[in-house]
């Protein structure tokens, strides 16, 4: 079998169906990135148990349909607020005591947060792989004459609607206003009175939610869930790079980039680079990442540290 | 203390136990140079290395043991990284993967024996290292902690593909590769003085000897530029001297490799099979 004869047309169809799966798994991507931006910015913590909170979010979101038998669009409320408190109790329990302390220790106590959620969700929901239930399915619909998933356009306008709150909460609430300030500097921010502590749970909080709405778009579909849902949420990493460690926007073009990126790879690695191996497109972002740092090595609008770390 | 502080002042130098410098700070066995303790401590080791295998632990925790030596293997390759020059790296498993993998493919697949491969799987260590180092010189604390995890997915990803190698998903045995050092062969369990030791209680004393040889090694790296020039916990305070650390740093991103490539080697070895999933971070 010559690979000239196995070779189809891409069509532009192709691409603009890609595209915008492309940037429907970009706006998950985003979201998981959004919720580690608002954490670093506001606490300069790393969270590497990010991606155990959009796991445990996206079993939230099965046990409330599943198991308990209610509305799909409730369970993911409702995931978002278990994730939200997950984030809380996270911060209270965990990460408070930890303030201060070296950066090396924290981003490995995250860690081992990570692998212990990633345990629990096991042990409670089991190693198979599940229904979330979600009422789009493998469905699709046809959108100027492009097919599109119809889950791919419910995330894109779930994520655009979260998306759209944060930005406008960030911007014109008197807590978004405290956050902000404690990003930018949190001696000052408490010598006038900022709550600092209220900021840090408020940033795992949005965290946490933000992610169980990750969790959730990324488990929908056909027996999506799995615990390694979880391990597809640390694409989501490069995608925070990209943009930059302690900027929300960045986070969102990053994610977005990573998407797009990703799932055209998938179109394209098999036909035109079949020497780069199967299922390239895993580890596409990571190459993205390493190329944009080698050119801006504090992402694309991340802000230069001054210290030398 | 006073006591020997007076008798040091005496001889015109400082007293032994002070430590003076960053080299002394990092030594190998901390506290006074001429001190009994340092040869008792010598002794105690050699007579644990000795006496656990043979009277004290049984073949299944020999086997744990082991495991023990090859992950403080790779822990002296990752303290060198993270200890001396403050580089955070989860890519770890990388380094060791690509020592496990070299290791079993000419040891197990050519039929090289030990100490050649083990040379190798260092060898290509040092240079993957050696070519990592300068990129990730760009790139500072936080970045480069996800740059590092990126890296272990990038190796997944070629261990999984260069199947001629590696052997995709199935992975490549160590089973048949030959673990003679000279007359010992540590594959049927070596001979001493007309006793027969079984593999465990073999195995056990070859990877604690490479611990030991690890860890001189990455003692020996102490009077690089690194370790004289830049104190492990910021390298902030040495604004004026930056080209020195850099140096350093990519002299000891080049060490870690070759110990974790070791490590790899002989925990691949001990696994019998090298398989693709294993070497991740995990």
């Amino acid at each position: 079998m010559s690979g000239a004869a196995l070779v189809a047309v891409i069509t532009g169809e192709d691409v603009l169906q890609t595209g915008f799966s492309g940037i429907a798994l970009g706006c998950k991507y985003a979201l998981i990135a959004l919720g580690f931006s608002i954490i670093f910015k506001a606490t300069g913590v790393i969270n590497f148990a990010q991606g155990g909170f959009v796991l445990i979010g996206a079993y939230f979101a099965y046990n409330v349909t599943q198991t308990w038998g209610q509305n799909f669009y409730l369970s993911v409320v409702l995931a978002m607020a278990g994730g939200a408190l997950l984030g809380v109790l996270v911060e209270m329990l965990v990460l408070r005591r930890l303030v201060n302390e070296s950066p090396v220790t924290v981003i490995m106590v995250t860690i081992g947060i990570l692998f212990v959620i990633d345990n629990v969700t096991t042990a409670i929901w089991g190693p198979d792989n599940r229904n979330l239930g979600d009422p789009w399915g493998i469905r699709t619909r046809e959108l100027a004459g492009v097919t599109v998933a119809l889950r791919d356009m419910w995330t894109i306008a779930f994520a655009a609607a979260v998306l759209a709150a944060f930005f406008l909460f960030f911007r014109y609430s008197a807590l978004g206003l405290a956050m902000r300030a404690t990003a930018l500097d949190p001696e000052a921010a408490m010598a006038q009175g900022i709550p600092a502590r209220r900021v840090h749970r408020v940033s795992w909080a949005i965290a946490g939610a933000v992610a169980a709405l990750a969790g959730a778009a990324l488990a929908s579909g056909a027996g999506q869930l799995s615990p390694a849902t979880g391990s597809l949420a640390l694409a989501a990493f490069p995608a925070i790079i990209l943009g930059g460690l302690d900027s929300p926007l960045g986070a969102v073009v990053g994610g977005l980039v990573i998407g797009v990126v990703q799932q055209m790879t998938a179109l394209f690695a098999p036909e035109h680079f079949a020497w780069v191996g199967n299922s390239f497109e895993l580890v596409s972002p990571y190459l993205v990442m390493i190329l944009i740092l080698l050119i801006r090595p504090y992402g694309l609008f991340g802000t230069r540290e001054v210290r030398r770390a | 203390m006073t006591a020997t502080l007076t008798h040091s002042f005496r001889r015109g130098g400082p007293a032994p136990e002070q430590v003076l410098s960053y080299a002394d700070d990092i030594r190998l066995l901390r506290g006074p140079r001429r001190s009994p303790w340092r040869w008792i401590f010598l002794a105690a080791a050699a007579a644990l290395y000795w006496f656990l295998p043979t009277h004290y632990v049984g073949d299944p925790g020999l086997r744990t043991l082991a495991m023990c030596g090859i992950f403080a293997i790779g822990a002296i390759g990752l303290n060198l990284l993270i200890g001396y020059t403050g580089q955070v790296s989860l890519g770890h498993a990388f380094f060791v993967g690509a020592g496990a993998y070299t290791a079993a493919y000419v040891g197990g697949e050519r039929g090289w024996p030990m100490p050649a491969y083990l040379a190798l799987a260092v060898l290509i260590g040092f240079v993957v290292g050696g070519v990592i180092g300068p990129f990730a010189l760009r790139l500072r604390g936080n970045y480069l902690v996800i740059v590092t995890l990126g890296l272990v997915f990038l190796g997944e990803h070629l261990w999984t593909n260069w199947e001629s190698v590696t052997g995709g998903g199935n992975g490549v045995s160590l089973r048949e590769a030959p673990m003679a050092l000279g007359p010992l062969d540590f594959a049927t369990g070596i001979e001493i003085g007309g006793e027969a030791y079984t593999f465990e209680q073999s195995f056990f004393w070859l990877v604690w000897a490479l611990v030991a040889v690890a860890a001189l090694l990455a003692g020996r790296c102490r009077p690089c530029a690194t370790a004289t020039c830049r104190p492990r916990s910021s390298a902030s305070a040495w604004p004026a001297t930056r080209w020195v650390p850099s140096h350093g740093r990519v002299r000891t991103r080049r060490w870690p490799a070759p110990s974790t490539g070791c490590c790899s080697s002989t925990s691949a070895r001990s696994s019998s099979a090298c398989c693709c999933r294993s070497p991740t971070w995990r």
